[in-house]
């Protein structure tokens, strides 16, 4: 026998999962019996129909054992969950907390998924994403700038890389024309729309669906336009749009080609309209402009490379690219190329000139910490308050240990009492997301719906972050629970050991450290962004109204519109430039000989400014004089510095040096004037030259006086209206302007605000539930204290000390995370406040006021009872 | 009187029948040869252990038998209730087939 079992041994893995069968193998001895039958079926029918055969019944053995296992355990589930329910109803003021808080916490954790989800889903809906890059350009450094990588690059890029390389299978290029409005008049109506220009290779590259249309030659002649469906129904109504035409301010007519789905809101590339990209050239009336190498790089340029390519090789090949290509090209030749996949644009971007608004890697990972953050608080204060509990329920688990409950049951009941507590908190979760969900989606400016079975993989995630909840927060309270010997417990002489106090206050210091570190971070953001409120930027951007120049009429009849506007007394200056101070973006070459008479060439950024320009802004001259037109000399020639550029140049006596800016030939600085900031205020102001071309002005700027807003508006609009044949009037306050800039800031700073406001309401929750438990404990105590002759305050201190000390150490560890993580965040910004001790004071006191009102509205209540009932208790 | 399945009581039956040598690789050939259908291990278990808990089996650890490789085996018997279910199981089929016509049709 022992011979033939050598012989025939079967696989071990089944025997393994045999012995596993616990009942079975133990009360049925199911290896033997198989065995047996195996051996007797090697000898009949041979040792491979055998080992079928054993493997076969080895699985079916797991069906029947599953099964088993049901049949009985059903009855004990039932009772469990009868058990949970009971609990709940007799309990009802701390399942409350604790199931609400579950909910609270859950709740944000599904919307920030959600937010996540969405941010990750940006450009994945093309059919060829994964294939799909976008080239960026690495400019030289001008300014000293750190960032000079471009989205954009030159026109004849693309078909030239398609032609040159077989690894890319189509190119197409986009030109989002300055992100100006167009103006579209049809039927006598007029609306400002915005869109983009692109070639006809869109629609082989991305897979925005045509709706009307044909892909391949709507896009081919000039003028031709693409409308969204939006745009369609605006105009057209009911009539078929295709073949109409639509007239871009009143000047040249675009003929309707086809009709395209909105863009998804998580596409990058936005547009409500598409002009076809040859129609640049009637727009800028150069026939040349698709074909400079040296200039307008203004291009975004995507490439789709062949199924097989990897893009790292074909990254490689670009230098010699732009070996072949640019060298000789004036700006050209120190260009590094790269390609950047079309789905990481959103999040890892970082290159100038976005066609939209991009994310960061970094905030998801904020997001997604203080979600984990939150759901952590809500998990502890459920930990906190059933392990607290359990005194009260020593009674149900020494029975259960009497009659025979092993401790695996009992630690199976505890954890199944938490799932039915988290299921529950998950519903109530589902619903209070499903009601915030519209504040939510005004505070991360996106448009989300909630939708549990929208995709399988967001399902994964709530069935993971329920699972995770239920374990996190039912384990330990089960080990706990179920740890008691039962004898102890029945006699009643159990008390709470050292130990678990000790976890317990760890795990509020956790909870109170997370509370006070997002307070403190939302205190310094807010501040932060009071700050650069309230920055001397250098300039006075207040009730400055801005209005962008359009037309050519408007363009030569300047002068006397000024003139006109200047006669309302509630009108201080007019000013034209071709940028405004907020965003000053122009670079220019720039040639001077310095203080020791070496002479420098510059990179630097520019203006043309007029005469009035420094008035109106309020921009203070250091020395030498002001442009002026009594000078014939100013225009084009004379130059003004700010201080940075005087210091960047290596000048030491700059008024009067010859100093010439591309692409004039003679020129000399006659003035510096003080620095103000030009650029958002996460720069340092660069060094400035500002020219005199008094009649290029895109920006008409104006600065009124604050009384009669309305009438000087009404004042301004007729005066322009009457010289402007085709656009409407249109203008901006700067104050608003400036204040959009810092929009990303602003949302960063209301979700915080948010979230630490439900983080500490939790954390106060689970501080309220402790606070009763323990009053609720010491209620005899109290009374012997009283009766003994303890003052009210005495009981007070008593019970609510610990609680007090615990919220100390929990602002005390929290600051140093605080120093280093908003350091890093300030970091960010040219122009920064220093985290100060006022801000740690202030949470610190927020925190402990708050305390004090959690914690003495019950021990008051507890320490101010008459101890006859404390006492008579039981 | 007790409920039985028709599989609870075919093994009773089974267990009856094998006297002191019913162990599980028997009782399942037993009932395979008598009622001509595949009997799976897991559920002759889960059969006898819904007896066990009506308290009509009971079982018997062996030591290992040489015969069976040195192998232990679980027996089973029947107790007292298992025996008296039998029998009442058996006055019930007999008196139910009693009124039952001939189910051997003749002459077609």
């Amino acid at each position: 026998m022992n011979m033939e079992y050598r012989d025939h041994k079967p696989s071990r893995f089944a025997w393994w999962i045999l012995e596993k069968l616990k009942v079975y193998s133990q009360r049925y001895l199911i290896k033997e019996d198989l065995e047996e039958e195996y051996l007797d079926l090697c000898q009949t029918q041979g040792k491979r129909r055998a080992r079928r055969w054993l493997r076969r019944q080895t699985l079916l053995a797991i069906g029947f054992y599953v099964r088993y296992l049901f049949s009985w355990r059903t009855l004990m589930l039932k009772s469990y969950l009868k058990i949970a329910i009971r609990n709940i109803r007799r309990n009802k003021g701390f399942s409350f907390i604790n199931i609400s808080g579950l909910a609270i916490g859950m709740a944000c954790f599904i919307l920030i998924a959600l937010y996540i989800q969405k941010e990750f889903s940006f450009d994945t809906f093309h059919d060829k994403a994964d294939r799909i890059y976008r080239i960026l350009e690495k400019r030289p450094g001008s300014l000293g700038m750190e960032e000079n990588v471009f989205c954009t690059t030159v026109a004849p890029l693309a078909q030239t890389l398609l032609d040159e390389y077989a690894e890319v299978s189509h190119a197409t290029r986009i030109h989002s024309f300055y992100n100006e409005d167009f103006l579209f008049v049809y039927d006598k109506k007029s609306f400002y729309e915005k869109g983009l220009l692109a070639d006809k290779y869109f629609f082989d590259v991305f897979s925005f669906s045509l709706i009307e249309g044909d892909p391949q030659s709507a896009l081919a002649e000039p003028l031709s336009l693409i409308i969204s469906e939006k745009l369609a129904a605006k105009y057209f109504g009911n009539d078929e749009p295709l073949g109409k035409t639509i007239s871009l301010s009143g000047r040249y007519d675009m003929k309707v080609t086809g009709i395209v789905e909105d863009p998804p809101d998580n596409s990058h590339i936005q547009f409500d309209f598409l002009l076809s990209l040859d129609s640049i050239e009637t727009l800028r009336n150069d026939e040349n402009f698709l074909n400079y190498w040296n200039r307008a790089r203004e291009y975004y340029t995507y490439l789709e490379l062949q199924e097989a390519v990897n893009p790292k090789d074909f990254a490689e090949k670009l230098p010699k690219f732009v070996n072949s290509h640019m060298v000789g090209v004036s700006l050209m030749e120190d260009l590094v190329l790269s390609i950047q996949p079309l789905k990481s644009i959103h999040l890892k971007s970082k290159a100038m000139h976005d066609l939209t608004e991009n994310n960061s890697m970094q905030t998801i990972i904020i997001f997604s910490l203080i979600a984990s953050l939150i759901l952590l608080i809500a998990c502890i204060n459920y930990m906190n308050i059933s392990t607290a509990r359990t005194s009260k329920r020593t009674k149900e688990i020494g029975v259960r240990n009497a009659v025979g409950a092993s401790r695996k049951q009992l630690l199976i009941q505890f954890i199944g009492e938490s799932f039915v507590h988290t299921i529950i908190a998950f519903c109530a979760a589902l619903f209070i997301a499903k009601m915030v969900l519209r504040y939510f989606n005004a505070a991360v400016n996106r448009e989300l719906t909630l939708n549990i079975f929208g995709n399988y993989q967001f399902l994964l995630v709530l069935v993971g972050m329920i699972v995770l909840t239920g374990l996190f927060s039912g384990i330990y309270p089960a080990f706990y629970m179920s740890s008691f010997p039962p004898a102890n417990i029945l006699k009643r002489t159990h008390s709470h050991p050292p130990r678990l106090t000790r976890f317990r206050n760890v795990l509020v210091v956790t909870q109170f450290c997370i509370s006070v570190l997002l307070i403190n971070s939302t205190l310094v953001i807010l501040k932060q962004l009071n700050f650069i409120r309230n920055t001397e930027l250098g300039y006075n951007r207040e009730h400055i109204l801005v209005y962008p120049i359009r037309d050519v009429t408007m363009w030569r009849n300047f002068e006397t519109i000024k003139n006109t506007i200047l006669q309302n007394p509630n009108i201080v200056g007019v000013t034209r430039s071709d940028n405004l101070p907020l965003s000053i973006k122009s670079v220019i070459g720039i040639k001077v000989i310095n203080s020791v008479g070496v002479e420098v060439e510059r990179d630097i950024a520019t203006a043309r400014i007029d005469s009035e320009f420094l008035d109106v802004f309020e921009i203070d001259i250091l020395s030498g004089r002001n442009f002026s037109d009594k000078f014939a000399n100013d225009t084009k020639e004379s130059v003004l510095l700010n201080e940075t550029a005087v210091k960047y140049l290596g000048l030491t006596d700059p008024i009067g040096k010859k100093c010439l800016i591309w692409p004039a030939t003679e020129g000399k600085v006659i003035g510096v004037v003080k620095d103000f900031s030009f650029q958002s205020l996460h720069q340092e102001i660069g060094p400035l030259a500002l020219t005199y071309y008094p009649d290029v002005g895109r920006f008409m700027s104006v600065k009124i006086r604050p009384s009669n807003l309305q009438g000087t508006i009404q004042f301004i609009k007729k005066t322009i209206d009457s010289f402007e044949p085709v656009h409407p009037f249109t203008f901006s306050f700067m104050d608003d302007t400036f204040n959009s800039m810092y929009q990303r800031e602003q949302r960063t700073g209301s979700f915080f605000g948010y979230f630490s406001a439900i983080a500490i309401i939790l954390a106060y929750l689970g501080l309220f539930g402790l606070v009763a438990h323990k009053v609720e404990s010491r209620i005899k105590d109290i009374g012997i204290r009283k009766v003994l002759g303890a003052s009210v305050r005495e009981i007070v201190v008593y019970l609510s000390k610990e609680f007090f000390i615990l919220i100390g150490i929990a602002n005390f560890i929290a600051i140093p995370i605080i120093l280093i993580a908003m350091h890093e965040w300030l970091q960010t910004f040219a122009y920064r406040i220093s985290v100060g001790g006022e801000i740690f004071l202030l949470s610190f006191g927020l925190t402990l006021m708050i305390t004090f009102l959690t914690v003495n509205y019950q021990t008051l209540k507890a320490a101010t009872a008459n101890p006859v009932d404390s006492l008579r208790y039981e | 009187m007790v409920k039985l399945s028709k599989n609870e009581e075919f093994i009773l039956l089974t267990i009856w029948k094998l006297k002191d040598n019913a162990y599980g690789v028997t009782i399942r050939r037993d009932f395979m040869e008598a009622t001509n259908q595949t009997l799976h291990f897991g559920s002759l278990y889960n059969t006898l252990e819904l007896l066990m808990r009506k308290g009509l089996v009971t079982n018997w650890e062996s030591p290992p038998d040489s015969r069976r490789g040195g192998r232990r085996k679980k027996l089973y018997y029947l107790t007292p209730e298992g025996k008296k279910a039998l029998k009442e199981a058996q006055v019930v089929y007999r008196s139910v087939w009693q009124k039952v016509p001939d189910l051997e049709f003749k002459g077609e």
